[in-house]
């Protein structure tokens, strides 16, 4: 197995050589196997997935006749090759690196991408004259899937690339795609997949993920051994902080790092940290080094702007969050720095694997952890990436919202029968065990809404016919849908920009609800000041101010996956593993240890300890915030019931503190697994997390469409409230299809159930109750946190009660 | 052609409708005595009338051919209607305006609906004044029907007249009127809260949507803070209770 002479040549001329792997591809896309390619940056994986294709059509090339710019030659293209990538950005940076071989190597290949970017002229275009190979998005790939001539348009597709497949598994956008994916293999049935992805836990769940028939799937991991150095940062003289993820205590010593190295990557967790780390380095920048800052907020063309520059060599160094995690390798980059913790091994991994991206160099990377319990993070990293322990992927099944939305663009597409339908979802693995009853409510939903009324029925929104065949009744429907297709739900933000020049990105409406003309706050890398709001765009002027405010963004704040926790509770148990941490740190357990106790492997650690008028519980439960926080609603319900007048709680990833205003004496019956019965429901119930989880499934599912026709200009729509709703349904429908989403979804996400059942379930009768008679070292960052996470939602209630004695006694 | 409908048993007992749960306010707007209800209902003392806006009834199904919303509603605001009813002695019942989300469905109410509608009614004075969505309503709805009614020198109406030689100053003594469906976003320390509100001041005042899913328009918004040229104040509605709120301008986003 060898390539054509034509590629050989070309590798030769670049100085490369063909990796077993990228030939396995080829020789698996001829004998037309689906297959998975496991493999970290740097391992020429993009080139690995397009070979196999560029091969296919130098060959069709070179079989047409001599008179290849005959125009009825050319017309007769039809997509061969379909590239689908999660973000717009990579499949612009895969287009860019393609048109490489395609170039030199003289081949004969359309290439062009398609995005929610691309202008109506060129879509147009692509549609009536397709290329070779077309890159694109899950969410352009499902308004293609709507048009009618979708059957024409796919039917001569040979190849499917998913990329960076890892990161569509298991979660709602990675379902819609699998069933866009099962449409596909409907119009196109001699097309076979191929999926790259990055280094996971096990491979399997991902070829599970990417054909119905997991075990016809190839998985070609090959064994590529990417040395790391991985440095965990310690300060010589300043202090790591108890709490908090500020860096200020280690920015002169980053500083140091980035003018020590060509270019480096630096990785934050949250665009807040971004902005503000980068203007202290800059504060810093006393050798004049180039810093450019790239997140999500950012408006397009400024992210643009620091991939070129990066891409030339003209950065020293870049601040970035998530938004620089995937893509391929543009740049030598020979230091990634990690300033707080990763949250996940897999993740860290693949942002470590950016730095020296030939294979053979080593990629360097400093772990700057920014508070105490950080730092056994990254040691828990460390020890987890040497041992080559990466985070497994639950299992998981499909979002029920989603799949409203799919029949509706199904619709859109032309006639369905109920019965193809449903078989054609069940091949879509999320949807493998649908039950037959839950898509015909969802057949119902879509058509009249779902409800118990009668009258509904003259208002169908696809309508069997008397073939048996459902159809849209009307093309309003279809225009909404295509308005409102995709599962990211935003929360609403506004577009910041000077008065004149272009927009500098985005940021969220209830942070510039707070200003006031004049106040300053730091955004795209600079010290604004606001102006005013005109036409839902925020107008700043540049400003010197001293103290600028630092926006809040929601999101972006990961939790600690369920393999990192175990390795953390493994070094705060091995007290031999102590001697290896910053003498800080390790002095801060030896404190614990001297005057309560570590927590270890076996059992739950409580521990009790008054301190002012209140009393605090902290438990050591290691299972990410978004448990704990679960938890923390129950045991205060718990405990109101059992007269402790509890008052508030704190729920870090680590710990969960509790504070009443009566002590507790046994913890054991607070921690059983029976609270996750009725407690569980009657939270859910009345809780706040399943409006939440309520209004963006009737986003998704189309109850309530955010994009009406002819109402963007005006921005004065009196819209509805999901909340509205929610009461409504729960009290005249409670079984209604969104209102098992919402619970299935509530289940799965922010409440984190599924993690907090395994910890309760765990220690059952194990817990460790150490009654102290005052604070404890591990429990002093959790009260450092308390000023900063918001209260518990009844004291809303409170509030307003305040504030309405405080304005009788004003007028009084 | 409408079947008849055989609607699910509803339950009243989540609803609490004793008085003693919905709090009230009483003001004093253009010298006379009103009692305002977290449900944004409004009562004259004087004249014993109830005052309610904007119930929107069959909003959902008027809606349905673009959006699926569920039709539980019209019940929801009936229910609402009725606890409303039990406020205080009712001699006279004044809607003013967007009873019905369309003429339309107005005319062609479901016989379960109209047997509510017309139990609740009966026995109180009702004045139907009518407002943009329900320009016209049919005759079985028993009492007046007009396009403005009078209190003592107090205008109520749907919505403002815009006549372009007048300015936007309220006539007489004083206008009550409903329409814009006020809203508020409250900012406090522990985060935002919003609902709907009474929102007045001397001379005008505008009652909250009654119905279920009427949404709102927040007070910030021109269309509304251009309605009152003195600081006005706020009666903000949040589950059974009414807050005060004077300081609109710091308070509210």
């Amino acid at each position: 197995m060898s390539l054509p002479a034509l590629f050989q040549e070309w590798f030769f001329s670049k100085g490369w050589q063909i990796y077993p792997h990228q030939l396995s591809l080829i020789s698996y896309s001829k004998k037309r196997i689906s297959h998975l390619l496991i493999a970290p940056t740097g391992s020429g994986k993009t080139l690995s997935g397009f070979l196999p294709s560029l091969i296919s059509l130098s060959n069709r090339q070179s079989n047409l006749s001599a008179d290849t710019k005959n125009k009825a030659e050319q017309t007769k293209r039809s997509l061969h090759t379909l590239y689908i990538s999660p973000l717009k950005a990579l499949a612009v940076d895969v287009h860019r690196n393609l048109q490489t071989p395609i170039t030199e190597m003289g081949l004969n290949i359309s290439c062009e991408t398609r995005t929610g970017d691309t202008r109506a002229s060129k879509r147009n275009r692509q549609k009536s004259a397709p290329p070779d190979i077309l890159l694109t998005t899950p969410e352009s790939l499902e308004l293609m899937l709507a048009w009618p001539e979708a059957h024409t348009y796919f039917v001569n597709l040979k190849a499917i690339i998913i990329d960076e497949i890892h990161t569509v598994i298991g979660n709602k956008r990675g379902d819609l795609l699998s069933l866009s994916l099962s449409s596909l293999r409907n119009v196109a049935p001699d097309a076979t997949f191929t999926g790259l992805s990055a280094t996971v836990a096990a491979p399997e769940q991902i070829a599970n993920w990417l054909a119905p028939e997991a075990d016809k799937v190839a998985i070609v991991a090959p064994k590529i051994d990417k040395k790391m150095e991985l440095e965990i940062y310690c300060p010589k003289i300043n202090k790591i902080p108890f709490a908090g993820h500020s860096a200020d205590f280690a920015v002169t010593d980053i500083y140091e790092m980035i003018s020590t190295h060509k270019t480096s990557l630096i990785f934050v967790n949250t665009r807040a940290q971004a902005e503000i780390l980068f203007q202290s380095l800059w504060k810093e920048n006393s050798n004049h080094l180039h810093i450019g800052l790239h997140h999500g907020s950012l408006d397009a063309s400024q992210r643009r702007k620091v991939e070129k520059a990066m891409s030339e060599g003209s950065l020293d160094a870049v601040v970035a969050t998530s938004s620089l995690d995937l893509g391929i390798d543009w740049a030598d980059i020979d230091l990634v720095i990690q300033v707080g913790a990763a949250k996940g091994t897999s993740r860290l991994i693949q942002r470590i694997g950016r730095a020296g991206h030939q294979l053979g160099v080593p990629s360097k990377a400093i772990l700057v952890p920014t508070n105490r319990f950080e730092v056994i993070e990254a040691v828990a990293a460390k020890e987890n990436i040497k041992k080559g322990k990466l985070d497994s992927l639950h299992e998981y099944s499909g979002s029920l919202d989603v799949l409203a939305q799919f029949i509706v663009g199904r619709a859109v597409s032309g006639a369905f029968s109920a019965d193809d339908l449903y078989q054609q979802i069940c091949t879509a693995p999320p949807y493998r065990d649908l039950h037959r009853d839950i898509f015909e409510q969802m057949l119902e939903f879509v058509s009249t809404g779902g409800y118990a009324l009668e009258h509904y029925e003259q208002f169908r929104r696809i309508v069997k016919g008397i073939d048996g065949l459902y159809r849209l009744t009307n093309r309003a429907v279809a225009t909404r849908w295509r308005m409102n297709i995709g599962t990211i739900v935003e929360t609403s933000t506004l577009k910041v920009r000077f008065s004149r020049g272009p927009a500098l990105g985005e940021i969220e409406e209830y942070f510039i609800q707070s200003l006031r003309p004049g106040d300053s706050f730091i955004f795209a890398g600079r010290v604004v000041a606001f102006v005013e709001i005109q036409k839902m765009h925020v107008i700043v002027q540049p400003t010197s101010a001293k103290e600028p405010k630092v926006p809040a963004y929601a999101g972006g704040r990961l939790p600690l996956t369920a393999d990192m926790s175990e390795t953390v509770r493994h070094i705060l148990q091995s007290t031999e593993m102590h001697d290896s941490l910053p003498n800080q740190v390790k002095d801060w357990l030896a404190i614990q240890k001297n005057y309560s106790k570590l927590p270890d492997l076996d059992s739950l650690l409580v521990e009790t300890f008054p301190r002012g008028e209140r009393y605090y519980l902290v438990a050591y439960g290691f299972e990410g915030r978004n448990a704990h926080q679960t938890l923390g609603m129950l045991i205060t319900r718990r405990m109101e019931r059992a007269g402790l007048k509890p008052l508030g709680f704190v729920a870090t990833d680590y710990a969960i503190a509790i504070w009443s205003l009566l002590p507790v004496s046994n913890p054991a019956e607070l921690f059983s697994p029976d609270i996750l019965g009725d407690e569980l429901e009657e939270w859910m119930a009345e809780s706040t997390m399943l409006k939440r989880s309520f209004s963006q499934v009737a986003t998704i599912s189309g109850l309530i469409d955010k994009n009406i026709p002819g109402t963007q200009k005006t921005g004065k729509q009196v819209t509805i409230n999901s909340d509205l709703i929610y009461d409504v349904l729960r009290k005249y429908q409670p079984d209604h299809i969104l209102l098992q989403a919402t619970r299935q979804d509530s289940a799965r996400g922010l409440t984190d159930i599924h993690r907090l059942a395994t910890l309760l379930t765990r220690f059952e009768n194990k817990i460790t109750h150490v009654a102290l008679s005052r604070i404890s070292a591990l429990a002093v960052p959790l009260l450092l946190e308390v000023g900063r996470e918001s209260v518990m939602s009844s004291a809303l209630e409170t509030m307003l009660e305040e504030l309405e004695y405080d304005l009788v006694n004003e007028i009084s | 052609m409408i079947n008849e409908m055989t609607l699910p048993p509803t339950d009243n007992s989540s609803y609490q409708s004793h008085q003693s749960n919905t709090q009230k306010a009483e003001i004093t707007f253009c010298n006379q005595k009103f009692w305002l209800y977290a449900d944004g209902s409004c009562y004259h003392c004087a004249s014993k009338t109830l005052i309610i806006a904007d119930l929107h009834l069959e909003k959902a199904f008027s809606q349905s051919s673009a959006t699926p919303l569920p039709g539980y509603d019209t019940q929801e605001t009936l229910l609402r209607l009725e606890n409303a009813l039990n406020h205080a002695i009712i001699e006279r019942c004044i809607f003013l305006g967007d009873s019905f989300h369309s003429a339309r469905v107005a005319h062609t109410l479901a016989s379960f609906y109209k047997d509510k509608l017309l139990a609740l009614t009966q026995s109180k004075n009702i004045v139907w004044v009518l407002g943009n969505h329900d320009p016209s309503l049919p005759n079985f709805l028993e009492g007046l029907q007009c396009d403005e009614f009078y209190i003592d020198k107090i205008e109520l109406r749907h919505q403002l007249v815009t006549d372009s030689t007048d300015s936007m100053e309220a006539p007489l003594q004083g206008q009550i009127i409903g329409h814009y469906h006020p809203k508020a976003k409250l900012q406090l320390r522990a985060g935002s809260v919003t609902s709907k509100c009474f929102i007045l001041d001397k001379t005008r005042m505008i009652l909250p949507a009654f119905g279920v899913f009427t949404g709102g328009l927040n007070i910030k918004h021109m269309a509304i803070s251009n309605l009152f040229s003195h600081a006005p104040e706020l009666y903000f509605c949040h589950k059974t209770k009414l807050y005060h709120i004077i300081d609109v301008a710091n308070l509210c986003k």
